[in-house]
């Protein structure tokens, strides 16, 4: 176990646990493709114990580059019935749509329960490769491509089920100087986070759900993000955003103790567990949520927009200067790899702090322990030359108080990237936890 | 809430066998010595579905299976909520379009296979619908053999667009999804004469 101490010999020790062995030998991707291919959905939704190297071994061949002309990736499949909702712990995929509904008026309880029973029915064929009843189209669900689709549930579908489930959390953030929020992408009374390797794999997903939507439903706002394709790198690989930063470095390893106490809020009771340099996070995150909520989690989806014709006027240094870290490797200023532990206190020559206080890396993560500490799992847009580009800033946590909220407000206070990004939408929502065959997403909100 | 309304549409066939067992109670079937499995019906529709409607037509479509050793024809399907239930089949008309009609001595499924009744081919017809069928509702209904065994089924809704020949010109006049209106009203559908068998399958052209 590593613990974190300020300005110790621990800084050059990597953040995670994730080189070690066993993310050589066990390739989850691998282990998900076989389960598939031997028809036991369910068994996967229980492995997700193995830790995914991000930090581990790259994992390229030494080879001469080549291309896969198996179509190895087509038939993945991600888990659908399993403790968890996939599509959080997941190592992200290539592509995401993030669909946000708003129930039509005097939509009721039941009508929710009947649409939810739909959507679950349609998401549970799409993920395992099979088109739903109905489908007009099903040879394009065939390829699923690790197809994951994740519910979130706002304020006003929740209310449905009486003001007494409602979290106190669930609803907009505290308003924050840096925000420009547009009123048109804070709301939404249902999220459906799609994500997967195939883009058309992906399209006919959201048109499915679309379909099985539209009597209870208008679209509240909607954004596609992207990510490194399939292939393009290593798993784990930390991916960049549009400003050329490596982004997600600090996230708990899939699988991991961290994980688990972090985004479930709930530790694993493993006797092996180890923790990142931040330390130990408590067990408790997750005390706060409602019982409908066990073995779910929340998630804060910020809109931040990147000027990226004024991040063209920085020039390199001023950039890693802004972030604290290096753009090539995404090494901490005071560092060489980009898992080295950032030390805030290391001084160049001039006696002049390595890392700026206003840098974006300390700013995150100086002085905060490690009950603070999110899973970002960005996905990046830009809809067109010289048109919006940004992140889809998606942030998991136990407990948005005592995890989000801490580190948003420093943001918010000082941070030299804010500089370059805007927030320009903000949406709260509570992940309800996975099911068994033959319930609903959301069963036990509304028959708990 | 019942808990089992979407099992219908998640579940794995042999859960679905299973399920069906439940209802048995409800169909006079005596114990089919000859199988292992006495509890399973003869007779399942599987991956049930139904096109929603506020009123008007329906159809039904999943998959028919005769999970016996005997071929089992099927006459007859009963829904309490509408005027009218019969079996139809789809063929190429005289001028080359697609038609429907009744299906003269209703469907034969030969001893462990299965009939595919879906949208364009053979489909169970709903007319007269005296209550909307709502997407997500499960609707039960009960399929009638040549024999006079009957055999509860249940369907889910689901919001589609396509079966057009299940709804008559005028009649969506009054629906409050938008989507198809136009459409609909163009096209040169027959519906109201509902002694003709014959019914003129609008929309030749998506074929």
């Amino acid at each position: 176990m590593t613990r974190w101490t300020t300005g110790t010999a621990v800084t050059t020790e990597p953040e995670s646990r994730d080189a070690s062995s066993d993310s050589h030998g066990f390739s989850r991707r691998r282990l998900i493709a076989s389960a598939a291919a031997a028809g036991g959905t369910g068994v996967v939704g229980a492995v997700a114990g193995f830790g995914v190297g991000r930090s581990g071994a790259d994992g390229r061949a030494e080879a001469a580059p080549s291309r896969d002309l198996s179509g190895a990736n087509g038939p993945v499949t991600e888990p659908f019935y399993a403790p968890h909702q996939s599509g959080v712990e997941t190592p992200p995929q290539a592509h995401a749509h993030f669909l946000a509904l708003t129930l039509k008026p005097g939509i009721n309880a039941a009508e929710v329960v009947r649409w939810l029973r739909l959507l679950t029915a349609d998401a549970a064929a799409l993920t395992q490769g099979s088109g739903p009843l109905a489908d007009s189209e099903p040879e394009l669900a065939h390829d699923p491509a690790r197809l994951t689709i994740t519910f979130g549930f706002g304020r006003g579908l929740v209310k449905l089920a009486g003001a007494k489930a409602v979290p106190i959390w669930l609803g907009p953030l505290e308003k924050f100087p840096i925000d420009d929020l547009d009123p048109d992408r804070c709301t939404g009374d249902l999220l459906l986070q799609i994500c997967g390797d195939d883009p058309l794999t992906l399209a006919h997903a959201r048109r499915m759900l679309w379909k099985d939507s539209r009597t209870f439903a208008e679209v509240a706002w909607q954004r596609d993000g992207f990510r490194r394709s399939y292939g393009s790198k290593a798993e784990g690989k930390t991916q960049r955003n549009l400003f050329g930063q490596l982004d997600g470095t600090a996230n708990p390893g899939s699988g991991s103790e961290d994980f688990a106490r972090i985004i479930w809020g709930q530790g694993t009771g493993r006797e092996d567990a180890v923790y990142s340099a931040r330390g130990e996070p408590p067990d408790d995150l997750g005390a706060h949520l409602p019982e409908w909520m066990r073995g779910g989690t929340t998630l804060v989806l910020r809109d931040i927009a990147m000027n990226l014709d004024t991040w063209d006027k920085a020039d390199r240094p001023a950039r890693e200067f802004a972030t604290g870290r290096t753009l090539d490797q995404g090494a901490p200023l005071s560092g060489t790899d980009e898992f080295d532990t950032p030390d805030f206190t290391a001084v160049d020559k001039r006696g002049l702090t390595k890392i700026s206080a206003a840098s974006h890396v300390a700013r995150a993560r100086d002085g905060l322990g490690p009950e603070t500490q999110i899973h970002r799992r960005t996905f990046n847009y830009e809809t067109g030359a010289g048109e919006g580009a940004g992140l889809l800033f998606a942030s998991f946590q136990a407990d948005i108080d005592r995890q989000f909220l801490p580190i948003q407000r420093r943001l918010a206070e000082v941070d030299l990237l804010n500089e370059w990004t805007t927030p320009i939408g903000s949406t709260v929502w509570a992940i309800p936890p996975g099911i068994t065959e033959g319930e609903y997403i959301g069963q036990s909100l509304f028959e708990g | 809430m019942r808990k089992n309304t979407t099992l219908m549409v998640t579940m794995s066939v042999a859960f679905m066998i299973g399920l069906s067992a439940c209802n048995q109670s409800q169909a006079s079937e005596p114990e089919d010595t000859s199988s292992s499995q006495v509890s399973v019906d003869s007779l399942s529709l599987d991956n049930a579905w139904v096109k929603a409607a506020d009123d008007g037509m329906t159809a039904v479509f999943g998959e028919l299976k005769n999970n016996s050793d005997k071929d089992i024809n099927l006459v007859a399907a009963k829904y309490d909520d509408a005027d009218q239930v019969q079996l139809h089949e789809t063929l190429e008309d005289n001028s080359g379009g697609m038609s429907m009609q009744e299906k003269k001595g209703g469907f034969t499924i030969p001893a462990g296979k299965s009939l595919s009744l879906k949208p364009g081919g053979d489909h169970i017809m709903v007319m007269g619908l005296a209550k909307p069928v709502k997407p997500g509702e499960e609707i039960s209904l009960e399929l009638v053999t040549a024999d006079q065994q009957s055999f509860p089924v249940t369907a889910i809704a689901k919001d589609y667009s396509g079966a057009q020949e299940n709804y008559a010109p005028g009649e969506a006049d009054d629906e409050g999804d938008g989507a198809d209106h136009k459409d609909m009203d163009h096209k040169g559908m027959d519906h109201g004469d509902m002694d003709d068998d014959e019914m003129d399958h609008g929309d030749s052209g998506d074929h």
